[in-house]
């Protein structure tokens, strides 16, 4: 079993300064967003602890940015003596670490793993990975749109390279991975300053006391019962779909706020995000083979109910709740599941 | 995603009133990289576009690629504007090539193809001349609207009917003035021209509506799916499986295609 120090809460602002002396940390902070819009994401520490929030569950954005930027150069195309002289943008080896990170999260972070470190590998991708170290916080309790439960992830087991928990004015901090360990090891002379439980039993990590939100209403989990190639086919007739689009603005709100979702473009040397919900998205030359709302609402959700389970084992929902908390119209992929 | 590399156009052969042919060769004018029948490769021109295209010459080709493209778009006018020696960029191969090399290997084969849909296929047909001796029969079934929508014309006519057991049927949509060839829609014509199917391996790229005819008409001449292959096509970007936008059901048509037998299709949505 891997050690658990237990550091007092008054101590974190010492704890945040010397993980930041190491190499750059993000954490839920309080700030502007976008427009004057207030709101938490995970922000680079500056030592302005005051504007820490480790309460909030759902930071705006997910933690995907950090790997897969909503927006970056991949290479650069000059042209010279009438040849395109290609540069691809240095690979990242800046090591980096996310505190605060939510079990749903890291789940994701595994899933999104599966794709760009998968079939084929994502050099760009990896390399941000393999210089991440990601600290996780468990939830002590969950909001309404809360539904990770669904997907047998436990709030209160976060996984990531550290795991931490909050309970009764301390912060406990677990090792994970080699990783974790090798940071736990470079906070040196902090950590040998703080009391060190040796077993489990003693941190109570509260996941007894954690119920996991259930939104299928005692149904049967609506994202499980997906599986046969027979059941998908007939799901992508089902009249249903006719009804399920027609809230949906098509805004592709949920699409850039899921942790999972992995779809990209390709222009002028950049990797932008993309949403399959834009009619550009598979629009050809000579014609587009989702050409109506209907259809791109039921790739959306296809893709992450069934195709993706298909390919990869898993459903490409973590139950963070951001699509359901965000989107304008209240439409979110429980609805969808249910009537599936 | 891989970052391509950087090419030049050394020839352009006009084919048909709005397909051209272009040599592509990279910085050292040599093949930019090694590929199979069925394979493909993104074209771009930095801020113009980068697409998608079939490498429609034969792996044992070795002046460059061919790619053979119809002037339909952004990026497709746009290098049909270009002169020769224009510099592109390139990357792949990309997708799952034609079974060359195992099972079409012995078998009787039949090209189907329509309109531009010729051009993946003219890559496995030059490489079954080049390997003559491995491989039995060739029909090649081609249509396309008119006589002057037939990409290929000189080397179907003069070249391709010189080889051993093979034949080229052309035909086109309507009857037109100074056009003695076969008229009417290529899956009818499949049918007149197969008379068993034994031993026979169909393959076929054209327009969905085509594709789909014509694996019907193979299967009322008594076909099996798994002797059936076809080419999907779907907007494409990344060409690893990563960016979600070719996909049919859970296939990327990047990665599991461009190249499907008949059969694996039944298991895939029809949004193609």
């Amino acid at each position: 079993m891997r050690l658990v120090y237990k550091i007092t809460n008054d101590r974190l602002p010492e704890l945040f300064a010397r993980i930041a002396e190491e190499m750059p940390l993000y954490l839920p902070m309080r700030g502007e967003i976008n427009d004057g819009i207030a709101g938490v994401n995970l922000t680079r520490w500056s030592g302005d602890f005051a504007s820490v929030d480790l309460q909030i569950l759902k930071t705006i954005l997910s933690p995907k940015g950090f790997f897969f930027p909503a927006s970056e150069e991949l290479y650069k195309a000059v042209l010279k003596d009438n040849t395109y002289e290609i540069t691809p943008q240095p690979l990242t080896d800046r090591p980096f670490a996310l505190f605060g990170v939510r079990a749903c999260d890291a789940a994701a972070i595994k899933i999104l793993d599966g794709v760009f470190i998968g079939e084929a590998t994502d050099e760009f991708y990896k390399a941000r990975r393999d210089a991440s170290c990601i600290i996780t916080l468990a939830c002590e309790s969950l909001a309404a749109t809360c539904f990770c439960g669904m997907f047998g992830i436990n709030p209160a087991e976060p996984g990531g390279d550290v795991s931490t928990w909050l309970k009764d004015n301390y912060l406990y901090w677990q090792p994970q991975t080699e990783k974790g360990e090798r940071l736990t090891k470079k906070l040196g002379v902090f950590m040998e300053t703080v009391e060190v439980v040796k077993t489990d039993v003693e941190v109570h990590l509260y996941s007894n006391e954690i119920n996991v939100n259930d939104p299928s209403g005692g149904m049967p989990n609506p994202f499980t019962t997906l599986k046969k190639v027979p059941d998908i086919l007939s799901l992508f007739i089902s009249p249903a779909w006719d009804e399920l689009h027609r809230t949906c603005v098509a805004c592709g709100t949920c699409t850039f706020l899921c942790p999972t979702c992995h779809c990209y473009d390709i222009a002028d040397c950049r990797r932008n995000w993309d949403a399959c919900l834009y009619p550009g998205f598979t629009q050809m030359a000579h014609g587009n083979p989702r050409p109506t709302k209907k259809e791109r609402f039921r790739q959306r959700y296809m893709h992450k109910l069934a195709y993706h389970p298909q390919r990869h084992g898993v459903v490409a929902c973590v139950g963070c709740g951001r699509c359901v908390a965000q989107c304008p119209v209240n439409m979110n992929i429980v609805k969808v599941a249910k009537v599936l | 995603m891989t970052v391509p590399q950087p090419a030049r156009i050394t020839r352009i052969h006009t084919e048909t009133h709005d397909v051209k042919t272009f040599r592509v060769v990279n910085a050292n004018g040599e093949k930019p990289f090694a590929h199979l029948p069925g394979q493909c490769a993104m074209l771009g021109v930095p801020g113009v576009g980068e697409a998608m295209f079939s490498i429609a010459s034969s792996p044992t080709d070795n002046d460059g690629f061919d790619f053979s493209i119809k002037a339909v778009g952004k990026l497709t006018r746009y290098l049909h504007n270009l002169p020769p020696d224009s510099p592109l960029t390139i990357r792949g191969p990309f997708g799952k090539p034609f079974p060359v090399t195992d099972t079409l290997k012995g078998k009787d084969l039949i090209f189907i193809a329509g309109g531009i849909g010729i051009a993946p296929l003219r890559s496995v047909i030059r490489y079954v001349f080049a390997h003559r001796s491995d491989y039995g029969t060739a029909d090649i079934v081609y249509g396309a609207r008119s006589a002057a929508d037939l990409v290929y014309l000189e080397e179907m006519q003069n070249e391709w009917p010189k080889q051993k057991n093979t034949r080229v049927h052309l035909t086109i949509d309507r009857p037109e003035e100074g056009w003695d060839g076969h008229v009417g829609f290529v899956p009818s014509y499949v049918k007149e021209l197969v008379p068993d199917v034994k031993n026979k391996i169909a393959l076929i790229c054209g327009p969905p509506v085509m594709i789909k005819y014509s694996i019907e008409a193979l299967l009322a001449l008594g076909f099996v799916k798994p002797q059936i292959y076809t080419t999907l096509e779907m907007k494409m970007k990344c060409g690893v499986g990563q960016c979600g936008r070719c996909n049919i059901g859970h296939k990327y048509v990047c990665t599991d295609g461009p190249v499907f037998r008949a059969d694996e299709l039944d298991e895939l949505p029809e949004e193609y």
